[in-house]
């Protein structure tokens, strides 16, 4: 196994309603979509966006379309316009997940 | 089987005007939807209207109406726009003026409003409703400031009796988005309240829609290098059949991309649980959703289910918050990152000395860690980062004083710093939600037509 970026196997979006964020990941390839499924877990989002998130993250499934459903509650500083921070909606905080670094075979060549 | 073609034409207020344009040149269609309303539109909406009572609606909306309506008329396609916000009515009577000037006299708009809450908050508290906080349960007496807006969100049912009675444009206040698209579809193919699964199949389809180019490529992180001419960005189009069957796809011959990556993107795109997305007309569950490439920018969705609605609206309040003012400095190499930080220190504690008190701040080294904290990779040495300092008060003046102090820095602090624009930045008020929920008894949608040949 070779560690890569969650980046190298998922695409995705991240919005905000209110203080709570969300963001949709999407598998790159349908092959990729189980190990994100064992690796990418709440708890490890939960680690991952640290003091970020003073709330909770729940994960949905979406398997027919290879996707998941990242929501994570007290996310944005408060959200909206009161926040202090400089994306209050979350818009960029799908690409800070896939930072994370996820644990792939190493014949699969990305 | 009966197909209609629906655009989507903006995704908030701001977004590219050109687009309505566009869509109209560029192919058959038979709805435009075009999507004004933001959380935060509401309260700017409210600002406006409380210093002039004709205003409170989007007021680009007319002349951009304007210069489509040859084409809409030409081409038979209505428009439906949440353009209204706090003043539909308002927007209306404006619309019906431009038409009858610009010698479409025959052309009949459909308002539907009632959604506004500010002037029922009363009779509402009387009747023993309190707006309750959604997440917190919190009382609606314990907001903290004064209320700016309170709006229900309206269903599709409201924009589709306007269209029955004959509307060529439709204008509202708050709806759910992706009302604005299943309206047409209840209307074209009367499809009833307790037809859940269809209703759900056109609720989805209007969420896709109503971020305009956001379907279509732009913003698309799954792989934005691939994406086609953004210049001229085509927005997205939606095929509906009576079956609630869905192909989004593009003009041809316009930028963009319509792919199953682009579209899943957008389908989860500021989502709860996947398995209820509600609005006022119907539940719906998406987890088992599946989309099909047919190749040439068309894509298939389907397996949409819906159950039946809930007994209430989702009501948005907003209230004045406190003040926020941001003010920064840039730093250069050498030890960028370290003079910043030196001059976060130094900057709070000048305002120690100088007395000017703050309820909370936030300090920010852009270019290394400021938007994404530890999450972010944290470059050794960089050439240039940007100090950016967040502070909370209780009124402006806190606010204007330490904006003047951060210029002070650039004589009097850390070396190689300059400023990021001409002037001293500004305070804010801080706008803040009170997101709830109203019984769907206790108020109800209104619709009206305007205009049209005596």
């Amino acid at each position: 196994m070779k560690g890569v970026a969650l980046a190298r196997i998922a695409h995705g979006r991240s919005g905000d309603k209110g203080d709570t964020l969300n963001c949709g990941i999407i598998a790159r390839r349908p092959e990729y979509y189980s190990l994100i499924a064992e690796q990418v877990t709440e708890d490890r989002v939960k680690a991952h966006f640290g003091d970020f998130c003073q709330g909770t993250v729940k994960r949905y499934d979406l398997p027919k379309i290879h996707a998941f459903n990242f929501v994570l509650t007290r996310a944005l500083g408060g959200g909206g316009t009161a926040s202090l921070r400089i994306d209050p909606q979350g818009k960029t905080y799908a690409a800070a997940l896939m930072r994370m670094n996820v644990q792939v075979p190493d014949e699969w060549n990305i | 089987m009966k197909t209609i073609r629906i655009g989507g034409g903006l995704g908030y207020w701001g977004d590219r005007n050109d687009a309505l344009l566009d869509l109209l040149r560029g192919g058959p269609l038979d709805y435009v939807i075009m999507d004004y309303l933001a959380e935060i539109t509401m309260s700017i909406l409210q600002k406006q209207r409380l210093k002039d009572p004709s205003m409170g609606y989007a007021h680009d909306f007319v002349p951009l109406v304007k210069t489509a309506l040859p084409l809409l008329r030409q081409n038979r396609v209505r428009l439906i726009a949440d353009a209204g916000g706090l003043n539909p009515l308002g927007l209306a009577d404006a619309l019906v003026a431009m038409t009858r000037e610009a010698g479409f006299p025959e052309v009949k708009v459909g308002v539907v409003y009632g959604d506004d809450l500010m002037p029922q908050l009363e009779s509402l508290a009387r009747m023993g409703i309190d707006l309750r906080h959604f997440e917190t349960g919190a009382s609606q007496k314990e907001i903290p400031g004064q209320i700016l807006s309170a709006n229900a969100y309206f269903g599709a049912f409201p924009i589709a009796e306007a269209l029955d009675r004959g509307a060529d444009i439709v204008v509202t206040g708050r709806v759910n988005d992706a009302a604005l698209a299943l309206g047409p579809m209840i209307h074209e193919f009367g499809w009833e309240p307790t037809q859940h699964e269809l209703l759900a199949k056109g609720t989805m389809a209007g969420h896709l829609l109503e971020c305009g180019g956001q379907a279509s490529g732009g913003n698309f992180n799954g792989g934005w290098q691939d994406v086609p001419d953004l210049a001229n960005l085509g927005f997205p189009i939606g095929e509906v059949g009576e079956d609630g069957s869905l192909i989004i796809t593009l003009h041809p011959g316009q930028g963009g991309l319509i792919t199953p990556a682009v579209l899943k993107e957008q389908l989860l795109y500021e989502i709860g649980d996947p398995a209820a997305y509600i609005v006022a007309d119907v539940i719906s569950d998406i987890t088992q959703v599946e989309m099909e490439d047919l190749g040439g920018n068309r894509v298939r969705v389907r397996g949409v289910c819906g159950h039946p609605p809930t007994s209430t609206y989702k009501v948005s309040m907003s209230y004045e918050g406190r003040y926020q003012i941001s003010v920064g400095l840039v730093y250069t190499w050498p030890d960028c990152v370290a003079k910043a930080r030196a001059s976060a220190d130094l900057v709070l504690k000048r305002l120690e000395k100088l007395g000017i008190r703050y309820r909370d701040h936030l300090v920010s080294i852009f270019g290394y860690d400021g938007v994404h904290g530890d999450m972010s990779r944290r470059a050794e040495d960089p050439d240039e980062v940007y100090l950016r300092m967040a502070f909370l008060v209780d009124d402006p003046k806190s606010a204007e004083k330490i904006s003047r102090e951060m210029i002070t820095h650039i004589l009097c602090g850390i070396p190689t710093s300059c400023g990021l624009e001409v002037g001293r930045p500004t305070p804010h008020k801080q706008i803040v939600y009170w997101p709830s929920l109203i019984p769907k008894t206790a108020i109800r949608p209104c619709v009206t037509l305007r205009g049209g040949a005596e």
